[in-house]
């Protein structure tokens, strides 16, 4: 394995200070916008007065929902601004343009809204009670607040809970986090004769582009969406950057200048999509022996106002919240509800970080009943090759054995102990599988367009709307396209995402930007280099390398060049599209069973922690996460990706959380929404391994998200083992450590 | 918008008089923040970090401390160093390496935050805040000066020139110790520091200030009481350390809070005291 | 106000709000874009750039209190389009994910190489504890910012 990996393309640009990001772009005339947020969870818009904002110096404009030139809201969607009622605190209602920010700013704090604040349903438990105080979506006919539902059913679990020696039942809770990307999220309209440009980092370009499109009332061939460097995605950038985008276009449109609108810091944590928070019951039943006979699961997650991704991110949770183990009985039913909050969004992870923190803590809590070793546990039920799996899915390339086998080798679980100075230290484990990809109950088809053009200097350009969000996809793009034609990396370029350019190649979402891209490029050069072999008339078997067409053994016909400037002179077009189209799935609605995921990625997590019994502080110690990938490109990024999902969950873990008091989130900056700093990491090892390859023609794994999955229950078990106190709810803090602690001693 | 920058003392009252509405400025670390916020709309700023006397740190009978001496600089003072290393030590506590670059001793002080990491190892230090005004100068402890949160007791037209505290005597033991969220740019949940002097093994002049705990900074008397004269042990320090969450609750009431601090501060305290008496045994 | 100041070692002048914070007047006024905002409160480390040796936030940092400041930004770090050794550290040590945290852990890192050239382990991770990044969960980070040490005295 080549550990030494490659150095990215666009990182040059990154250190120097010159790689622009969304906020960092003008525009001659270009105006500034600042949103008016509502202030209730629920409220009817009565008048918004913006005569007092008009006299600022400098303030152009004030629009509101009824200036939106396309559709304002679709069924259940996030609005793009909101027009009659207000379905939560931050939505925005207005928009205030103006010459500068200032201005803009000073502008939209004297807007004058009048509200009629309305009764609101803010517990998803409540919101899904046979009477709620509040059906959000009557009048799209919903007659209740169910956002969606999925349902998973194997065998019978009443026959399993009947057959099993042991039931355990037991309640975990997890809260609403922020994708907290550094770069605020940031939209540019530029209004073009024929149309509009939007300027704006984002994960799905041509989601952007057919919503902005919408939102204008204007024809996708009308909208083009152009992205600058990316300050990080995490699963946001997305319905976020519609709204965004769709409101600095109408001030654009209505103005005919270019308008920028970045949120500010308090924007992003008050109006921005959060992850569901889940409340996740488990009932297990299993022999003495280990042996699962049965699992019952019951889920509830906070959808908040808005429909957005919840339909995947529910979906991958009931899918995934078995865990990776063989389980006779299996019946998962889990529902989000829509409420008042803040709505949810996908998230690094969308469901897995949540369910995998319930399975996995409620193994460690089964272990401890049985008096077994976790690690002997989970080996007791874990997936083999062949397995069937709980939506009744034939596994094969599962690796989850040697994972485990890897993870005892680097990271015995030892015993507990005490340090001299009263810390209580114990290592945990947690082990996960993760479909890849979208699944099959997505909206999207799961495939990627991607076009490779070679031109007359031998230079080689990709064409794609895989974003570069920070992972480094775009330089592993071109490193699998230069393989193919033989070229050095350096001869092969992305081409900035543009999509009058480039075709739609799905979201980067879903751990597929590798897999899905990366295929994509493969196919695309291969029927390139396919085209230019025809440079070399007459000869057989002409293979690509080092920059050269050559023979077989190696004898050299023609420079890449020189075959690209033959085809051309004979009027070949040099450039191939190449089109990945996933291998099918599909889901049976009525009998909660099907193939789910064309493939799952499976790993492994080992948390240390150190407990101060006096204060409920816990430090980790060390985490070491690893995870099967097939194929690694790029081993150093592969490392970098997990080692920052490993660092976004220890977040999760431990100090992030989003709170609100009467429908209102209190955290408003990065002052009391805590992400972890340098020094709240002591020791982290990421280890991406190659233990099966995948299958698809790469044999890659997505290597973006599972490594968020593993640190909660890892931590919790680890805490379990050093002090007794069992934390079934996230995240970890002084408060709820230390009085687990003191519930244990007593 | 005006923005003022005297250079030497005198200049900096009389301006201050001039315009008593004037924001004052030193490393801007709470006022640019607060503007933001929306909650002050300076009317013009008085910036400090000019004044020569304030930018000091002198050892002479005493020692003094100049209101626009940085974090950083308290971490870093060979001075403190020798006569006042509890004062670095939760100097070297504040935010982050950003915000000691910056963030002052004198608005520490003057935004009276209940969470403050200098304010406890000043009240423990027992320093004393010189405070001049037109009329002249005057010293008040702080748990005099501050009244409850933001509530910095200055009279128009007056500006905090600096601490003055004692140096450690040879026989001073101290501790300083911060429960945060995190490691770095955490506020305090809790903080405290406590000196004392150990004489022939037993403790006298204990000062002992839990922060983050009440509504001001408090000097908790009656566990200093029961530390007087005693030789350090570990049930002793417990009672000690019982005797301050007691009083902390008959300060603040029951609050939301509490359920955590009550018991924490007992352990928390205990904990200060062993970690001092320690560090007179190395 | 008229500020005079020295900015990456060339003197700048002009005219600006003195409440004007030293993040807005590079963004904004110079349009010098590598400083970056993020927080605004000072809570994220975005926009760190070195005044008089010392790493500030600039979204704290009022121009009034700039005049004769000696500032340095991420535009300064590299010379005639050669990388510093700690930028090429950071590209050789997978550093930078997206990039955004990138100019502000740069200057933070340089301020403690300036100070202290040798720098333990913990010492890294203290002078960057006032940087958030949410990409690379800072190993890679606290790695370069090591090597670059190394590099410096050798």
């Amino acid at each position: 394995m080549d550990q030494k990996g490659f150095i990215r393309a666009d990182v040059r640009e990154k250190v120097t200070g010159e790689a622009r990001y969304g906020d960092d772009l003008v525009f001659s005339r270009m105006l500034y916008a600042r949103a008016v947020h509502c202030p209730h969870p629920r409220a009817r818009i009565l008048k918004i007065d913006g005569k007092k904002a008009m006299e600022i110096p400098g303030v152009v404009g004030i629009y509101t929902a009824g200036d939106v030139p396309g559709l304002n809201q679709g069924p259940q969607d996030k609005p793009m601004l909101a027009s009659e009622i207000a379905n939560s605190a931050g939505d925005g209602v207005a928009v205030v343009a103006a010459e500068t920010q200032e201005a803009a700013d000073r502008g939209a704090a004297l807007v004058e809204v009048a509200y009629e604040p309305l009764p609101a349903v803010l517990d998803p438990e409540e919101a899904l009670a046979s009477r709620p105080p509040v059906v959000l979506y009557q009048e799209d006919g919903l007659t209740d607040n169910v956002a969606c539902r999925h349902r998973v059913v194997k065998g019978d679990v009443e026959k399993g809970f009947r057959e099993a020696e042991v039931i355990l039942e037991r309640t975990y809770r997890t809260q609403r986090i922020q994708h907290s990307a550094i770069e605020a999220d940031t939209a540019v309209a530029v209004p073009e004769k024929d149309g509009i440009t939007v300027y704006c980092p984002c994960k799905f370009p041509y989601h952007i582009k057919a919503r902005v499109a919408q939102g204008c009332g204007l024809a996708q061939n009308q909208v083009r969406i152009v992205q600058p460097a990316i300050g990080g995605s995490f699963g946001g950038k997305d319905i976020d950057i519609v709204v965004i985008a769709v409101r600095a276009a109408t001030v654009a449109l209505r103005t005919g200048r270019p308008c920028k609108m970045t949120w500010s810091r308090e924007e992003c944590m008050q109006e921005g999509s959060k992850r569901h928070p889940f409340r996740l019951t488990y009932r297990v039943g299993a022999m003495r022996d280990g042996r699962i006979t049965a699992i019952k699961i019951d889920g509830v997650a906070d959808a908040g106002a808005y429909r957005s991704r919840s339909l995947a991110t529910i979906w991958r949770a009931a899918v995934e919240a078995a865990g990776p183990y063989e389980i006779p009985n299996v019946e998962t039913d889990i529902r989000a509800a829509f409420t008042n909050n803040v709505y949810s969004d996908a998230v690094r992870g969308f469901g897995s970080p949540q369910v995998d923190f319930a399975s996995e803590s409620l193994i460690d809590e089964l272990a401890r009943e049985l008096n077994m070793d976790p690690l002997a546990l989970r080996r007791r039920n874990i997936v083999h090759e062949g397995s069937v799996n709980a939506t009744g899915q034939v596994l094969t390339g599962v690796s989850i054995d040697r994972c485990l086998d890897r993870l005892e080798e680097l990271f015995p679980l030892g015993e507990p102990s005490v340090t001299p100075e009263g810390k209580l230290r114990a290592r945990g484990i947690a082990c996960l599988h993760r479909g890849e990809s979208y699944g099959a109950a997505a909206r999207d088809a799961d495939v990627a367009g991607t076009d490779v053009r070679a031109f007359a200097d031998g230079s080689v350009g990709i064409y794609t709307s895989i974003s570069e969000v920070g992972q480094g996809t775009h330089t592993a793009m071109a490193k699998i396209c230069a393989d193919v034609l033989g070229l050095p990396l350096e001869q092969v370029r992305v081409c900035p995402v543009d999509t009058a350019f480039v075709p739609d190649s799905g979201a980067t979402a879903g751990s597929r930007g590798t897999i899905s891209g990366g295929n994509a490029v493969r196919i695309a050069a291969e029927s390139l280099r396919d085209i230019l072999r025809g440079a070399a008339e007459g000869e057989e078997d002409v293979i690509f390398q080092d920059g050269w067409l050559c023979r077989k053994d190696g004898r050299r016909l023609m420079t890449f060049r020189e075959a690209v400037q033959i085809c051309q002179s004979r009027g070949v077009r040099t450039d191939a599209a190449g089109q990945w189209v996933a291998p099918r799935t599909g889901w049976d609605f009525e009998k909660h069973q099907g193939k789910t995921y064309y493939s799952f990625s499976y790993g492994a997590a080992g948390a240390e922690v150190e407990i101060d019994p006096v204060t409920g502080k816990v430090e980790v110690l060390d985490l070491l996460c690893l995870h099967d990938i097939g194929k690694i490109v790029n081993y150093p990024e592969a490392c970098g990706q997990i080692a920052g999902g490993v660092a976004m969950a220890l977040g999760y873990t431990l100090t992030e959380e989003l709170e609100s008091r009467d429908g209102v989130l209190k955290n408003k900056n990065f002052d009391t929404y805590l992400l972890p700093t340098a020094m709240d990491i002591h020791r982290l090892r990421a280890i991406p391994l190659e233990e099966t390859a995948a299958e698809n023609p790469l044999g890659v794994h997505g290597v973006g998200e599972a490594s968020t999955a593993l640190v909660a229950p890892a931590v919790a078990n680890a805490i379990a083992r050093a002090s007794g106190a069992r934390l079934r709810t996230l995240p970890f803090s002084l408060e709820r450590v230390r009085s687990a602690l003191e519930k244990e001693e007593r | 918008m005006e923005f003022l920058r005297p250079q030497a003392l005198e200049e900096a009252l009389s301006l201050l008089a001039e315009h008593p509405a004037y924001t004052i400025l030193a490393g801007g670390t709470d006022v640019v923040v607060r503007r933001r916020e929306g909650r002050l709309a300076p009317e013009g700023y008085l910036d400090v970090t000019l004044v020569p006397e304030l930018r000091e740190i002198w050892n002479g009978e005493s020692i003094f401390v100049g209101a626009a001496v940085t974090c950083r600089e308290l971490e870093e003072s060979p001075i403190l160093a020798a006569v006042c290393p509890l004062l670095a030590a939760a100097a070297s506590t504040v935010g982050s390496p950003q915000i000691r670059s910056r963030a002052t001793l004198g608005g520490n002080v003057a935004n009276a935050s209940p969470a403050a990491d200098l304010i406890p190892a000043l009240t423990a230090a027992d320093a004393q805040v010189v405070i001049q005004g037109r009329q002249g100068t005057r010293r008040a402890a702080l748990p005099d000066l501050i009244q409850g949160p933001g509530r910095c007791a200055l009279e128009p037209g007056e500006l905090i020139l600096g601490v003055v505290l004692e140096p450690f005597r040879e026989t001073a033991r101290w501790s300083f110790d911060k429960i945060g969220r995190r490691n770095a740019l955490a506020i305090a949940r809790m903080n405290g520091a406590v000196v004392l002097e150990e004489e022939g093994g037993q403790m006298r002049n204990v000062r002992l200030c839990v922060g983050a705990a009440a509504r001001r900074p408090v000097r908790f008397r009656g566990a200093e009481a029961l530390l007087e004269g005693q030789n350090p042990d570990k049930d002793l320090f417990r009672r000690a350390g019982e005797a301050v969450s007691q009083a902390i609750l008959e300060e603040t009431g029951m609050r939301e809070s509490s359920r955590y601090k009550l018991p924490v501060a007992v352990e928390f305290t205990a904990r200060l005291l062993e970690n001092a008496a320690r560090r007179g045994q190395a | 106000m008229k500020l005079e100041f020295i900015l990456n070692d060339k003197p700048v002048s002009l005219e600006v709000e003195p409440d004007m914070t030293l993040l807005d007047l590079l963004r904004e006024r110079l349009q010098m874009t590598g400083t970056k905002r993020s927080c605004g409160v000072g809570e994220c480390g975005a926009c760190t750039v070195i005044v008089d040796g010392e790493p500030v936030n600039a979204c704290l940092y009022l121009a009034g209190q700039l005049p004769g400041r000696w500032v340095y930004t991420v535009e300064g770090l590299s010379k005639d389009g050669k990388l510093s050794a700690l930028q090429q550290a950071f590209l050789d040590h997978h550093a930078v994910q997206c990039g955004f945290c990138t100019p502000g852990m740069l200057m933070s890192a340089k301020a403690l190489l300036l100070k202290n050239p040798h720098p333990t382990e913990a010492e890294i991770r203290r002078a960057l504890s006032g940087n958030l990044c949410r990409c690379t969960g800072y190993e890679a980070i606290v790695e370069a910012v090591g090597a670059a040490a190394e590099r410096g005295s050798s």
